[in-house]
């Protein structure tokens, strides 16, 4: 993956298959260290990640649900830190299961960070915060809680609920990739399974 | 013998590339564990090879 190279391919249209917009109401999270343990594979042709495999030792992702898609916000923009520039991932979430335990759970990750699986409607992912790098190997920076708005009373959609944001931190250098697709052939529900 | 379910993908272990080419020089134990995961599938047609009555 060449990053000062000029653009050489296009980018068609296929009108005969588009893919179906939208994402779907949940997310994949996994904790950074299992993420930077995990065992990976690449497609040679596409560069999608066509499986991930977290390592032995009851390892497992999480699960988050929200209401709607439109309550999942993602995004990675190009930014720059410290004189060189990199995508910043960075995903927003409004949960409509507000407890005081999801709340510390949420809060545990201004410490501990994580990678998001955003799964698409047309079947892949995309993982934010982490990507695939030539080996392959897990590699990205990951993310941290770094807004806990927590609440829009005045929305009749949001109003009350639990919502956040994660993002890479301010002080750490960015890096290079942006999000990476992952393969409709990788079934992300075996990632919350814990391993044997 | 042990081969990656997709032909076509390139595994990480350890700073290094596996295709179907090497991946059976992974330790046994770490190929036991992916396998027993779903990444990789025993290759049938290698243990076929194998010299037979």
């Amino acid at each position: 993956m060449a990053l000062c190279t000029p653009i050489t391919a296009d980018i068609a249209f296929d009108c005969t298959a588009p893919s179906e917009s939208g994402v779907k109401a949940r997310v994949i999270v996994i904790n950074y260290e299992d993420w930077k343990a995990a065992t990976i594979t690449v497609d040679a042709g596409t560069n999608e990640i066509d499986l991930i495999t977290l390592a032995a030792g009851g390892t497992e992702a999480f699960e988050i649900q929200v209401p709607e898609p439109k309550h999942i916000i993602a995004t990675d923009p190009l930014v720059i830190v410290g004189g060189v520039n990199g995508y910043r991932p960075q995903v927003q979430l409004s949960v409509n299961s507000i407890s005081q335990a999801n709340y510390e759970q949420i809060a545990s990750t201004r410490f501990g960070k994580v990678v998001v699986i955003v799964e698409l409607i047309e079947g892949r992912s995309i993982l934010y915060g982490g990507w695939a790098d030539a080996t392959p190997e897990p590699s990205g920076v990951g993310m941290r809680l770094i807004e806990y708005p927590g609440n829009n009373l005045g929305d009749p959609d949001l109003g009350g609920v639990m919502q956040f944001t994660w993002g890479s931190s301010d002080t750490e250098p960015v890096n290079y990739m942006p999000a990476h697709l992952i393969a409709s052939s990788f079934d992300i529900d075996t990632l919350l399974t814990p391993t044997a | 013998m042990y081969k990656l379910k997709n032909e076509n993908s390139v595994l990480g272990y350890k700073g290094k590339s596996y295709t179907n080419e090497n991946l059976n020089k992974l330790p046994k134990d770490f190929l036991e564990y992916l396998e027993k995961n779903g990444a990789i599938i025993k290759d049938k047609k290698k243990k076929d090879k194998e010299p037979s009555e």
